[in-house]
């Protein structure tokens, strides 16, 4: 595994739905090696400010050979708030591609559930994978203002479904209901899938009585990122697992039995 | 100066070529952070807490952040004796830093029995005995928290090995320097100190604990002038040499540390913010003393000086 600890300079920061952002990262070493699932630890954004003390936990939505590497992030507190203010040319701490990412297994088609920022991984994967296999995205958000503009992945050949909470935008529902409606899809079939844990939950009863491989990208709070702490730890139904190296991606199984 | 300055030390029966640790439960066994930082340049690694048997941990959430430092109720999690003896120490030993295996039980007979089988194994610099750990229910701070208790644990696992002994205290005491003095008389070569602080948060629109556990240990810069505090009492009641541990994020953090009686420091939770943070409080250290003149780092311990009277006046605060 190859995780570095580089300064990634900020190409932008943008707003991309509602609450909703993208940082774009020129940070070469990481980029390159980054595999769809992977994170990096992002910050602390003031090198000298002991407030806020940790580095944060990001799931890598893009990267490409050319370098540059994409964070896509709610603001739900203080250090996404700040994130938001990255200006151009900034440079910041970034440590990664760290953890066990998707292996997407077979050839035959791979459908992706994902439950609102739930995507930022799901779409890294998608534009890997597309080249090579016939790739669907079931994508639920609150409302249609809170959906990331996707149009440059429909274009790469990923066909994409929406639902929305209120029927704003596409069906009403979730891309859970949205990915039941669409199957069962064909043999040699994988899923991925990432969102709330409620959500993962409902997705693991279908891909089980599909009986089709599913894996899922947990989330946790997180203070090293490196397998040292022991802080992200969470009991499985296989056991207890570190979400930083022995994820974020687990099969379906490990995680709900 | 033409040369290096001396910043190597002894702490009893253990030399280390310089005083910089990483802290148990921070750095896991070393080889975690290989990748991103230059382990072999640290004076010690003390290992995540070890038991005789196995440890699932505690429920989650495990860390909260709180303002500039953290807490944490990981519960002791580890992989027990018998995994590290066969798995873990062979490869800790190819890193190069002294090995300073941190060991608790929940009785003192399995603090002896751990002992006495660590003593056995090739490779180890040092225990450091935890009687100090805020997350568990029994064993952990429940020995330290007593000075008859804490002497009791020291004296088995004294009896148990002659490997160098650290014993870890713990902050959530009255008396800090009467748990030192009963340490020392039991046999300790050295007193880490301090474990973290017995602390809890709670979100405030939820309603709900931020840990799974309810309560866990503070750490980061937040208590470091607590930690300071204790060092400075340790340093009065003994004699013995003492290692500094509690939000040193800076080579000039660790020299406050140096100042107040420490011959050693730990880093802890820094190393979650730049893994490379000891290293850098190493190179500080060096420069400091390059810098300045000063040949022997331990010179300088514990030779705090009183505050200048006068030197509020800088500010034109005049009386």
């Amino acid at each position: 595994m190859i995780c570095r600890r580089v300064q990634a300079e900020v190409l932008d920061a943008a707003q991309v739905a509602v609450d909703t952002f993208r940082l774009r990262l020129r940070a070469p070493e990481v980029a390159r090696a980054a595999r769809p699932g992977q994170f990096v630890m992002l910050g602390p954004l003031e090198d000298g400010a002991l407030d806020p003390f940790l580095p944060r936990p990001f799931s890598i939505h893009r990267a490409n050979t050319d370098g540059d590497l994409e964070i896509l992030y709610a603001r739900v507190g203080r250090v996404t708030q700040d994130m938001t203010r990255l200006a151009p040319g900034r440079r910041l701490w970034l440590l990664g591609p760290q953890g066990r990412g998707f292996a997407a297994p077979g050839a035959g088609e791979l459908w992706l559930a994902a439950g609102g920022l739930g995507v930022a991984p799901l779409v890294f994967l998608a534009e890997h994978e597309a080249p090579r296999r016939k790739v669907r995205l079931f994508y639920g958000v609150r409302s249609a203002d809170r959906a990331v503009p996707l149009e440059w992945l429909r274009r790469s050949g990923v066909q994409i479904d929406l639902a929305t909470d209120d029927g704003s935008a596409g069906a009403r529902g979730t891309a859970a209901q949205l990915l039941e409606a669409a199957g069962p899809p064909p043999a040699g079939a994988a899923l991925a899938s990432c969102g709330p844990w409620k959500f993962l939950r409902a997705v693991h009863a279908i891909a089980t009585r599909w009986n089709a491989p599913l894996e899922l990208s947990l989330e946790t709070r997180m203070a090293c990122g490196m397998g040292a702490c022991l802080g992200c730890a969470i009991r499985l139904a296989a056991g207890r697992r570190r979400v930083c190296l022995d994820g974020p991606v687990f099969d379906g199984r490990e995680v709900f039995g | 100066m033409k040369d290096a300055p001396d910043l190597s030390v002894r702490l009893g029966g253990l030399a280390l070529r310089n005083p910089v640790l990483t802290a148990s439960g921070t750095f896991g066994f070393g080889e975690e952070y290989a990748p991103v930082m230059a382990v072999e340049r640290l004076g010690g690694i003390c290992t995540k807490g070890l038991s005789l048997q196995p440890r699932a941990g505690n429920r989650g959430p495990r860390i909260a952040e709180t303002p500039a430092g953290m807490l944490n109720a990981i519960g002791l999690q580890n992989p027990g004796l018998e995994r590290f003896a066969r798995d873990i120490l062979p490869r800790m030993r190819a890193l190069g830093p002294a090995i300073v295996v941190n060991v608790f039980g929940s009785t003192v007979e399995e603090y002896g029995e751990l002992a006495a089988r660590l003593d056995t194994l090739p490779g180890i610099a040092a225990l450091e005995v935890n009687i100090s750990c805020p997350n568990v229910s029994c064993g952990g701070m429940a020995f330290g928290a007593d000075a008859r208790t804490a002497a009791e644990v020291t004296r088995r696992v004294r009896e148990a090995t002659r490997l160098p002994l650290l014993v870890k205290l713990s902050p959530n005491v009255t008396d800090i320097g009467a748990i030192a003095r009963a340490v020392a008389d039991a046999g300790a070569d050295a007193l880490t100190l301090i474990n973290t602080l017995k602390a809890a948060a709670i979100d405030p629109l939820t309603g709900r604990f931020r840990l799974g556990n309810r309560f866990g240990g503070l750490s980061g810069p937040a208590i470091r002038p607590v930690a300071l505090r204790m060092v400075l009492e340790a340093r009065q009641a003994v004699d013995l040499p003492i290692v500094g541990v509690g939000g040193i994020v800076t080579w000039q953090d660790a020299l406050e540390f140096i100042w107040a009686g420490a011959n050693a420091v730990q880093v802890g939770s820094a190393t979650f913010r730049d893994p490379a943070a000891a290293v850098g409080v190493l190179d500080g250290l060096e420069r400091f003393c390059r810098e300045q003149g000063i040949a022997r780092l331990q010179d300088l311990a514990g030779k705090a000086a009183p505050a200048d009277d006068s030197s509020g006046m800088e500010n034109g605060n005049t009386p």
